[in-house]
């Protein structure tokens, strides 16, 4: 099928799924049927009062004891007062949860609630966590792709634990591919950097709380982020081979690929986008032929170095 | 290296101030921009940034005295779990290990443990290892006040298992590749009277064994400000095998390249911050060594001429790097500014092989490269909350590369073969200004619109092109419906262009002329991405994304064309019950592109497609705490396929064979409490996984007259891993 007809279809499809899932609603906490911007409000006016509690977190588990997510705080640091900087060494629940105000009277004045369900307006909610976390990891938070996506830090973490889940590797891929789901696919091809099985991570090579570069990288670039674990190709080697020395991106795929060592395109189509000299470069060749352009390491075969050579008689890149 | 640059295209362009700023040198630009950026900063001070900063925090009524949280109850001391795990792994075809984390075949072992300790001061230790005993194992330890100082031990193993079923007649004797010593050449590889029975098997895997000590301390300046100083340190082996090639003349072999080599890191970092600034300092050192001085080998094929019986290839030259770089952020009432500046080095001095092994080698310019290469990088990022409901970011980086190595003649002897003159080394520089402006516009407390521009700008050398520039605009419209339901739509174009083309002609072999190299070529980019997703508190999630990118390159008459990219996924999770959940999903991606040829070194007279195509689909159940909560349940299923359909035309259409993967993989598990701190787990993983590739499918190590290849690797195997894990709880 052609892929604009395609295009097409799919579009119909997932319009139609958008309008399906418009008629279901929800609702999590008692002001969840109040307009966000009046809860908002709410909390700016609150939080600018200041009215804190009496007993601190000792008033707010005279209701809230029951409940096992809200104890589970007491089993990581931040539940735990003797760990300096912790919330509960200082303002307690309401270091996070904002000042309670009149909440304890009824219930139903709104306190700063966390997650993609929250009312409070993501960058309201992640001023919290970065009032503490806010170390070299996330110098470049700010105007970076997940805060500009108003993406919670709750969408990833939990505090409410012993462990945050992302911390384990098997469910830090998990949690990435819930959004990032062309990248899921990718992982799954034929060639892939091993994300699907988690010997690696996406936090190998991304910082997902923003970097100085497009991708949030950890390095400054693309190849300074593959030396990170191919040294071998740092070189610098004297016989260069150009897209390779201006970016590994011009011939990889680090996600994954249908081709084998997560090309863009397989050989010898791959290298004759570029290299078009008079003699057997040029030349097309056929897929019913058997011979050393189409089969074994393709142009490989002869040009093996393809990452570039510290041969004296290397230029041609065969030693 | 920091030059004035002054490119004729800036001031053909009138895009006002920001193309002014662009046209300063770089040094002054970043310093122009700096004080732009404090300028906005400090004229837009209105406040639009009133979050819930616990800095900010009215604490004029707090009586934090009678604050004795009698409720509180952190845990102390010892908890976690340990556990000892047996199993059976079917490593007949060891890229089945690529899921396991082993390709030992039979009965293998692994212990892994979570494990901490947490005193009532707040002093902490952590110990965990997952899968200790496989290839793919790790453990780490941590220790420490958290917030305070931490030491952190660790060990992590990473496997990539390609082949182990693949057979080639050659030895590996450390730097040497080596043929029985009874080995009777041919011209061709059908006339190697020895090949059949001289196969040997090879294994192309490769494991890494990373080892790293680190630890971080922190402390206040002031009651306001605070510092964090840390260092990392990681040794590195790798070891194993890789595929490659090596040729005399048009006379190729493929080998398994042993490689053996390390890598030792350390990574250093102090930072200042208090509130609304960070200030500090980053630094890294690297050295790569490589255990193999040269790959030598011994030609399976009869002389052509002369006695050209061994080759020899480089291999990966030891090499250094070091990084240090500086930053600061910081801001107020919303507005926030970061600057960066880095310097790297990269440098290698590895003594040169002889430019032939065969014969008297003609005298080289030196005995080694001394190749250095300057990165320089700065970095200047403004972001700000203009209004409660407009907030813009612009940002500007620019990147230089500079290879300093002293560029030498040097004798060229082609395949250990023959004299070909000299030549001189190139040396490959880049310099890259990339500008952004983007803003983002709150229609309403659910909608935004954001729209941006992008430059990019490069300028290399000993190119066919000396500058490359692509502009971009994106326009991105988000809703959300509801709490649970939010759609977003976002659609992007960026145009290519640059210099004029003017193909090099320092080379042997120059270029057809009506070719444009692909990452160098013109290119008209349109990208457009449909989101949506839906997350209910009863449990019910469900997303849906539709992406498309189409790549014009439409100054191309020989070369990459057209490249179109469609792809689309849904996936669905619901949480039934707390002990009950399902999930699924579906991917379809498909990846064309096309390009032209001319056999007669002047416009096209061949073409070439390529239709990829890429589905994936997946289901899973959790069911935990049946049997009176002893037992938990699991199964997942995945799978994938790829396939890639090649066709050249030349006069007649010819499609190339096949090109594919399939898998299957099942997860299943159960888990049953034994008692109270002792628990038994049973893992079955399954893999039924098939490949073929038209260069390798159906050939044999003769197939090609002048490649003595592996034959047909492909892959077809159903692989099972059983195993049984006893836990004991803490």
């Amino acid at each position: 099928m052609d892929i604009g007809l395609k295009f097409k279809s799919i579009t119909q499809v997932m319009l139609a799924l958008m309008l399906s899932i418009l008629s279901l609603s929800t609702l999590a906490t008692p002001w969840d049927d109040k307009p966000p911007e009046e809860v908002v409000a709410t909390l700016d006016k609150k939080f600018a009062e200041g009215k804190y509690s009496a007993k601190g977190a000792d008033t707010c588990l005279m209701c809230h004891k029951k409940s096992a997510t809200v104890m589970a705080i007491f089993d990581g640091v931040h539940g735990n007062p003797n760990v300096k900087d912790s919330p509960m060494a200082d303002l307690q629940c309401e270091a996070c949860h904002g000042p309670l105000g009149n909440h304890n009277k009824g219930g139903k004045e709104p306190m700063i609630t966390f997650g993609q369900h929250s009312p409070v307006p993501a960058q309201k909610q992640n001023s919290v966590c970065m009032s503490c976390h806010n170390d070299d990891q996330r110098i470049a938070w700010k105007g970076n792709h997940h805060d500009n996506a108003d993406i919670p830090c709750s969408s990833c973490h939990q505090v409410h634990v012993a462990k945050d889940p992302i911390s384990d590797k098997a469910n830090e891929v998990a949690i990435c591919t819930q959004c990032h789901t062309q990248q899921k696919a990718d992982m799954h091809k034929r060639s892939s950097h091993p994300l699907q099985w988690q010997q690696m991570v996406c936090s190998d090579c991304h910082n997902p709380h923003g970097s100085l570069n497009d991708a949030s990288l950890k390095q400054m670039s693309v190849n300074e982020n593959c030396y990170s674990c191919h040294a071998e190709k740092r070189g610098p080697k004297l016989w260069e081979h150009a897209p390779v020395t201006d970016n590994c991106a011009n011939c990889h795929n680090p996600h994954g690929s249908v081709n084998e060592s997560m090309l863009i395109s397989k050989p010898p189509q791959l290298c004759q986008q570029c290299h078009a000299s008079d003699g057997h470069s040029s030349n097309a060749y056929f897929g019913n032929q058997t011979n050393a352009f189409t089969s074994g390491n393709s142009c490989m075969n002869c040009h093996g170095q393809v990452h570039g050579s510290n041969h004296p008689s290397g230029k041609l890149l065969q030693r | 290296m920091v030059q004035t640059i002054h490119p004729a295209s800036y001031s053909r362009d009138n895009k006002g101030m920001i193309m002014q700023i662009m046209n300063i040198s770089t040094p002054r630009a970043c310093f122009s921009l700096t004080l732009l950026a404090w300028a906005i900063s400090g004229v837009l001070n209105t406040a639009h940034a009133e979050g819930y900063e616990i800095q900010k925090a009215n604490r004029s009524g707090v009586k934090s005295d009678s604050w004795s949280c009698k409720q509180c109850q952190p845990k102390t001391g010892r908890q976690g779990n340990a556990s000892a795990t047996l199993a059976y792994n079917d490593g007949e075809d060891s890229r089945f290990g690529n899921r396991t984390g082993t390709d030992k075949d039979g009965l293998v072992g692994a212990v892994g443990a979570d494990m901490q300790y947490q005193a009532e001061s707040g002093y902490h230790t952590r110990l965990e290892a997952d899968k200790l005993g496989f290839d793919t194992g790790s453990a780490k330890l941590t220790t420490g006040q958290p917030g305070h100082y931490q030491i952190q031990l660790g060990y992590k193993g990473l496997a990539n298992y390609q082949y182990n079923q693949l057979k080639s007649p050659y030895l590996t004797d450390n730097d040497k590749m080596l043929l029985p010593e009874n080995w009777v050449e041919g011209a061709t590889t059908q006339s190697m009277p020895l090949l059949q029975s001289s196969l040997i098997e090879q294994d192309l895997s490769i494991t890494r064994d990373r080892f790293n000590l680190g630890g971080y301390y922190a402390g206040h300046i002031s009651s306001s400000s605070r510092y964090k100083a840390s260092v990392n340190y990681q040794h590195e082996n790798r070891s194993g095998a890789k595929k490659t090639s090596a040729n005399i003349l048009t006379n190729s072999v493929m080998l398994a390249h042993p490689i053996d080599d390390s890598t030792d890191e350390i990574n250093a970092r102090v930072y200042f911050g208090g509130a609304g600034w960070q200030a500090g300092i980053n630094s890294q050192i690297s050295q790569y060594k490589n255990d193999h001085q040269a790959l030598l080998w011994q030609s399976a094929y009869t002389p052509t001429f002369g006695a050209t019986y061994f080759g020899q290839n480089a291999v990966a030259p030891d090499n250094k790097a070091y990084r240090i770089a500086a930053e600061a952020s910081g801001g107020q009432n919303g507005h926030n500014i970061l600057m960066h500046a880095g310097i790297s080095n990269m440098s290698q001095d590895e003594a040169f092989l002889p430019a032939t092994i065969n014969g008297p080698s003609p005298v080289l310019p030196t005995g080694n490269l001394d190749a250095q290469v300057d990165i320089l990088d700065m970095v200047l990022k403004y972001s700000g909350r203009i209004t409660q409901d407009l907030s813009v970011q612009a940002s500007y980086n620019y990147q230089d590369r500079e290879n300093k190595t002293a560029q030498l003649d040097f004798p060229q002897v082609v395949t250990d073969s023959f004299h070909q003159g000299a030549e001189q080394n190139r040396l490959y520089d880049k310099r890259s200004k990339q500008f952004d402006l983007k803003g983002k516009y709150r229609l309403t407390p659910s909608a935004y619109a954001e729209a941006g521009y992008s430059r990019d700008e490069v300028i290399y050398s000993e190119l066919d092109r000396q500058s490359v520039d692509e502009s971009g605009l994106f326009a991105k419209l988000s809703y959300r419906y509801s709490p649970a339901w939010s759609a977003w739509l976002k659609g992007e174009t960026l145009d290519r262009n640059g210099s004029e083309y003017d193909p090099v002609t320092s080379t042997q072999s120059p270029s057809n002329p009506w070719l444009r190299k692909s990452y160098l070529a013109d290119r008209k980019r349109q990208k457009v991405t449909l989101h949506t997703d839906y997350q209910s508190d009863i449990g019910l999630s469900v997303g849906a994304s539709l992406h498309s990118i189409d790549d014009d390159y439409d100054h191309t008459l020989v070369g990459l064309t057209q490249v179109s990219y469609l792809g689309y996924d849904v996936s669905a999770q619901y949480l039934i019950s707390d002990n009950l959940s399902v999930n699924a999903y579906l991917n379809q991606d498909w990846h064309d592109s096309d390009q032209a040829g001319s056999n007669r070194f002047s416009t096209p007279d061949w073409y070439s497609t390529s239709e990829e195509k890429s589905t994936l689909i997946g289901a899973g159940i959790a069911y935990q705490n049946l049997l009176d909560n002893r037992l938990d349940l699991g199964l997942d299923y995945s799978y994938s396929d790829g396939q890639s359909d090649t066709e050249v035309t030349y006069g007649i259409n010819s499609p190339y064979g096949d090109y594919y993967s399939r898998k299957h993989n099942i997860n299943a598990y159960a888990k049953y409490k034994l008692a109270d701190s002792m628990s038994l787990r049973f893992d079955w993983l399954f893999e039924k996984y098939q490949d073929a590739n038209w260069q390798n499918q159906n050939t044999t190590w003769d197939t090609v007259p002048n490649v003595l290849s592996f034959g047909d690797i492909s892959h077809d195997y159903n692989a099972h891993y059983l195993g049984l894990t006893l836990s004991y709880q803490m």
